[in-house]
Formats: structure tokens, C-alpha cells, sequence
């Protein structure tokens, strides 16, 4: 009776800046040229997905339908171009659950079901992870390559979560995209420091030998100091961001 | 008033951070265990953000506040942040009164504020009849990172104000010495021929019956059907027991409220004396006048007086039959008393027959808002029938209204079926 009944869909700013961040996950592990066609072709698919969606919504049932198979046709042809161009064990593992993570987090991020699109946005990260740690495994990427993935996956979770929960809140007729645009860069500078907070500590134990058990223990650690202070978080820190940034700073 | 929740949307992420961090160690992948630090990273970012705390300040601008039924009202809501924290994610729904229907924009807004930033957004409703009240804009502020969600308030008295024309209200047979509109049985001047009858002397010359003096030489004067104007004292039932509405609709009282708007106005326009009474938290009380001034104080009266207030009252607050006790001493012979009222208990039957037992003729007016729905609404139904029929009985004229169409319709329904 309120008002206009809010499309309780997730927003479209953040939506489309999860699916750009989890190609960029995947991209950031997967760098051979067939590697980069296939995630493009994944991400094309997750628009021509939202075209589908759109057309369905619009009444053009059979239309939209035909449209979602083709996107699902470009999804299999990225998948296909990943392995037929590729060879050996290393570029299929490290491309592969990527390619399908994107595609699960972009139809997540489309908003089909509400109680549905938070798990499939989950399911995405959990698959773009799995094509991080593979690549980890069969030492496919290097290392700034691998944080650039795991960093840009979180940041696609992220921003696709936000999108979920300011859809249902507000809708998308409602103009949220600053909040959006806050949230997302927010999340990728927290990311970035993260990173580049490990890639100093790399540098320590590439260049002054600190033994990797002594890096686990210092991690662990970190772990633990990071837990109690999550545990007492509350008004009185303020500043949030300088703490993180200054965080990664101050370990050079 | 605000309430602080910990979102938990985080806590997977310590979980993926160890995981990977866990396969680097078994593997010997130092590149994983670097991976697992941007985890924790992830994981601690939550904890190091500040829980929210909105102070705001809302506008909220009409284009007007008296638009006409059906007309598009674009709302302009201001928000400004009075805190000295930056909200990073805040998200605003306004309270758009229950009755109106957005028709353009969305009343849902989500912005980005520094200490001393505002942010405006616009959306239009259509209006409906009546009175309406808009509710607090509903406040969620979270923090950057989605960690802690703080819901609050903030509020802005705004009313709309859609005035129902009432065509006619149908009054009964008692009047005053005024000439007016209600057409008496009396002779007299007026515009409706009523009979002739023996010249007396001192009868109006333009009176007399020129041509059947010519015809027979006799004089007769022609009488009229006198015309005369009525006084009416509204007499809105907001008691606890008015307070009662389906889920989710306006209550009783403020139809009954609005209805009186609109018949306080054509009551004027036909030159009835209108006087504006209610019980409920205390007597509300506005001898019966005429003229502009007097109009006008009734509606401010009505649109200010607490007893018209739309939260519901404590039961205890106010005497009623002390009130009705005090009215009787109050409203003079010869005057109409129009009930307006959702006829919930017995009371309010039993002083209706009151009055007109006083001498007063009795109407009422009511709006239905029983709930079929429900059985104890369909009991309450049952009940305000056969109060309804007493009522009738007593030769009191029982208007019902369901107020999802106008009074005025209603009224009008009500005449043509008096008159059939």
C-alpha cells in the first residue's frame, strides 16, 4: 500500500562492479590470450543474461528465453575456447571454476530469486577462490598476480552482497549509486593495501631469509590481535580507513 | 530509539583466510600463505570501522499542502547530516502517509554524507481525500564496510490536506427563524408555491392573487414554502473506542475527521448555522455560527485540537459522560446534532438517543471499518448493525459510509434514498 512496491532487486551499479571485479579475478591468475577471450566471452554472457532478464520482465517471454539460452551457449564457448586453447593442466585449472564463478556470481547479481542470490553470490567467491588456490597450487600465477585475484574476488562478494542489500532495502528505482561507488572503492582500497602489505612481507623473506614458520607464527598472530580488536570494535574507533591503510604502511 | 546490529556479513571471510592461508602451509606455497594475509585483511577490515551514529536533520518540502483529490504533489525531502561522523552508507525510505500512492520517483534514497552534507531527493504522490499525516523517514546507516547497521528515525510534521466536497449534507426537518435552504411545511416567503389563503390585513402587496381578484373580485394572498436555515453542531466520536481500523487502514477517527472538514464547508456555503463538537481525551467545543471567521476557527479547531489527535488515546484520559453531560448544557433547542462516528460500542448509540430524545433531531455518520476479515470483525459488524437498526428505529437517520469512497457520495446516496 506504501508507495510504489520497490523492485527489491539487487542494485545496478554495484552489480556490474562485482561481475568486472570477478573477470578481473580470474584475469589476474589467468593472463594467456586464450585465457583473457574466454572471460571476456563469460562476462559477455552475464549480459546478455541481464538482456534476457529484462526482456522476460518486460512481458517478451519467449524472446527472453531464447536470449538467456544464447547466453547460456556463450558461457559454454568461453569454457570451450579456456581448454581447446590451451594446453596442459596449469592454464585449465587456474581458468576454469573462475569462468564458471563469474558466470554463478553475474545470474546472482541479476537478482532471479531473493533468497537465492546471496548463495549464488557466496557460490561465486567460493569458485573464484578455488581457481585462485588451484593456480596457487600448479604455480600458475605469481604472486602479486594471485593477491591482485583473491583481493578483486572478495571485492566482487562484496560488491555484489551490497548490491543485494540495498536492492532489498531500497530498490532500484531509488538513486543509490554513490553509497555504491563508496562501498566498492572502499572494499578495493582495503584490498589493495592488503596486498600490498603482503607483497613487503614477501620482500622481507625473499631478501632477510625469515624462515616461513616464523611468517606463520607472525601471521597467526596477526590472526589472533585482529580478532580481539574485531571483538571491541565499537564507536569510539574512529577513522576506520586511516587504521587500515596506515596498517599497511607501517610494516615497511 | 536507534537500534545497533552487528550485519555479520564478514565472518566468512576470516573462514576463506585460513582455509587458503591452511593450503599454503600444507602445500608449501609461500604465494598462498600471501594470499591467506589479504584474507586477513578482509577478515579484521569489519572490526576496524566505526559503528555508525546518524545525527540528521530531514526537510520535507510540498509542493502544496491543499491539493485538489487526484492531483500530483511532488515531495522535495532534505537531508542534512548534524553529526560529526561521516555517513559512508546511508539509506533512507521517507514515510510516505498510508493512504497516498507514489506515482512518480522512488521515496527510497541512498547517499553518502559528510559532517555538514545534505542530500535531497524528490518523488510525487497522488492525493487522496482527507487528512494525511507523514510518518518519520525510516534511517538505516551503516558503516563502510557493511560490519554494523544502525536503524533510527527522523521526523518532520508534515500534513497534506485534500479537502472532500461534500455536495449536500441532508439535514433533517428542524430549524431556526433563518431563512435558508431547508425547505419548511411552514408558509411564508420562499420560491415554492405552497398554497393561498384568505388576505389578511397587512399581507405584501406582490403578494396578493392579482388575477384572482380580477377574476372574482376577492383578495387572496399566495403563500410560499418558507425556506429556513438550520443549526447543526458535528459531533466527532473520537473516543478510545473510535480508534478502531482494519490492519494497515486509517481509523475512524480520521475519516470521521475529514468528513467533518468537508461538512463544516458546504455546511457554510448553504448558510447553516455549524457548530464543531467531540468527545474523546476532553470536550472539544464550537458554538454553532456562520461567516468566514467562524469557518475558519472551526477548521483550525478541528485540525489542531488535541482530542483530534491521531494516536490512539489511553482509555483512562477523559470522562465521557461527564463530556456529553457538559455538551447536552451546551447545545441550545432547535439544533441538529450530526453524529459522526464507527458506532464500535454503546455508547455512543445511547447518547445519540440521548439527544434526540432531548429534542435535537439526530444523524449519524458513519464510517464502516469493520474488519470482515477477521471473526472478531465480523462480530463487531453484527453488533454495529443492530445498533445501526436501534438507532433507525428511534427515527435517527443512520448515513453508513465505507470510507473507501467519498462522504460526499455517500450522502448523496443517503438523500436519494429519503427521498425515493
Amino acid at each position: 500500500m506504501t508507495g510504489v512496491d520497490p523492485t527489491h532487486r539487487p542494485t545496478r551499479v554495484a552489480s556490474l562492479l562485482a561481475v568486472l571485479a570477478a573477470g578481473g579475478a580470474v584475469g589476474a591468475v589467468a593472463t594467456l590470450p586464450a585465457q583473457r577471450a574466454a572471460i571476456l566471452t563469460v562476462i559477455g554472457a552475464v549480459i546478455v543474461f541481464g538482456a534476457a532478464d529484462v526482456l522476460i520482465r518486460r512481458g517478451y517471454r519467449p524472446l527472453g528465453g531464447v536470449v538467456g539460452l544464447v547466453g547460456v551457449g556463450m558461457v559454454v564457448v568461453g569454457m570451450g575456447l579456456g581448454f581447446t586453447f590451451t594446453s596442459g593442466y596449469t592454464p585449465r585449472a587456474e581458468l576454469l571454476p573462475g569462468l564458471v564463478g563469474i558466470a554463478v556470481l553475474g545470474v546472482g547479481v541479476l537478482g532471479p530469486h531473493r533468497a537465492l542470490s546471496r548463495r549464488l553470490v557466496s557460490a561465486g567467491l567460493v569458485l573464484l577462490l578455488i581457481g585462485v588456490v588451484l593456480s596457487g597450487l600448479v604455480k600458475g600465477a605469481d604472486a602479486a598476480g594471485l593477491l591482485a585475484a583473491v583481493a578483486l574476488a572478495v571485492v566482487a562478494w562484496d560488491a555484489g552482497e551490497h548490491a543485494i542489500s540495498l536492492g532489498e532495502q531500497l530498490g532500484r528505482e531509488a538513486r543509490t549509486w554513490p553509497v555504491e561507488a563508496m562501498h566498492v572503492a572502499t572494499s578495493g582500497l582495503v584490498g589493495a593495501s592488503g596486498a600490498a602489505g603482503a607483497l613487503v612481507l614477501a620482500g622481507l623473506v625473499g631478501t632477510r631469509r625469515i624462515p616461513l614458520g616464523g611468517l606463520v607464527v607472525m601471521l597467526a598472530a596477526v590472526v589472533l590481535l585482529l580478532v580481539a580488536l574485531s571483538g571491541r570494535a565499537g564507536p569510539h574507533m574512529r577513522s576506520n580507513r586511516q587504521a587500515v591503510t596506515d596498517g599497511g604502511d607501517n610494516s615497511t | 530509539m536507534s537500534g545497533l546490529r552487528r550485519t555479520g556479513r564478514w565472518r566468512g571471510i576470516a573462514a576463506v583466510a585460513l582455509f587458503v592461508g591452511g593450503v599454503g602451509v600444507l602445500a608449501t606455497r609461500p604465494a598462498l600463505l600471501l594470499v591467506g594475509v589479504v584474507g586477513t585483511v578482509y577478515a579484521a577490515y569489519p572490526g576496524l570501522t566505526a559503528a555508525p551514529n546518524p545525527r540528521l536533520d530531514l526537510d520535507r518540502e510540498l509542493e502544496t499542502v491543499t491539493p485538489d483529490h487526484g492531483a500530483p504533489v511532488e515531495v522535495t525531502v532534505t537531508v542534512e547530516n548534524v553529526g560529526q561522523q561521516i555517513l559512508a552508507d546511508l539509506r533512507l525510505v521517507d514515510g510516505v502517509p498510508p493512504r497516498l500512492t507514489v506515482i512518480d520517483g522512488s521515496p527510497r534514497h541512498a547517499a553518502v554524507l559528510e559532517p555538514g552534507g545534505s542530500t535531497s531527493f524528490t518523488y510525487t504522490i497522488e492525493a487522496e481525500y482527507g487528512h494525511h499525516q507523514f510518518e518519520p523517514a525510516t534511517v538505516l546507516a551503516r558503516d563502510v564496510a557493511g560490519a554494523s547497521e544502525v536503524e533510527t528515525t527522523v521526523a518532520q510534521e508534515t500534513t497534506v490536506e485534500c479537502e472532500e466536497l461534500v455536495p449536500e449534507v441532508p439535514l433533517r426537518n428542524q430549524t431556526r427563524q433563518l431563512a435558508g435552504r431547508i425547505v419548511t411545511d411552514e408558509g411564508g416567503s420562499g420560491t415554492e408555491f405552497h398554497r393561498t389563503r384568505e388576505y389578511r390585513h397587512g399581507d405584501p402587496l406582490n403578494r396578493i392573487d392579482w388575477k384572482r381578484h380580477a377574476r372574482t373580485g376577492e383578495l387572496a394572498t399566495i403563500e410560499f414554502r418558507e425556506e429556513r436555515a438550520a443549526a447543526v453542531v458535528l459531533l466527532v466520536d473520537a473516543r478510545e473506542a473510535a480508534y478502531r481500523a482494519p490492519e494497515g487502514d486509517p481509523h475512524a477517527v480520521a475519516h470521521s475527521r475529514s468528513a467533518a472538514r468537508g461538512l463544516i464547508t458546504t455546511l457554510g456555503e448553504s448558510r447553516d448555522m455549524v457548530g464543531l463538537a467531540a468527545i474523546g481525551r476532553e470536550l472539544c467545543w464550537v458554538p454553532p455560527g456562520a461567516g468566514r471567521d467562524h469557518l475558519d476557527h472551526a477548521r483550525r479547531v478541528l485540525a489542531s485540537h488535541p482530542t483530534f489527535a491521531a494516536s490512539v488515546p489511553d482509555d483512562s484520559v477523559g470522562d465521557p459522560d461527564e463530556q456529553v453531560a457538559e455538551l447536552r448544557r451546551h447545545i441550545q433547542r432547535d439544533t441538529q446534532v450530526l453524529v459522526l462516528s464507527p458506532l464500535t460500542d454503546e455508547f455512543i448509540a445511547r447518547t445519540a438517543l440521548e439527544f434526540e430524545a432531548d429534542g435535537h433531531a439526530v444523524s449519524v455518520i458513519s464510517p464502516d471499518v469493520t474488519d470482515a476479515e477477521t471473526p472478531g470483525g465480523r462480530l463487531a459488524l453484527v453488533e454495529r448493525n443492530a445498533r445501526t437498526q436501534t438507532l433507525r428505529e428511534a427515527g435517527i437517520r443512520v448515513i453508513d459510509w465505507t470510507p473507501d469512497s467519498s462522504v460526499g457520495t455517500a450522502l448523496l446516496d443517503a438523500q436519494e434514498w429519503w427521498s425515493a
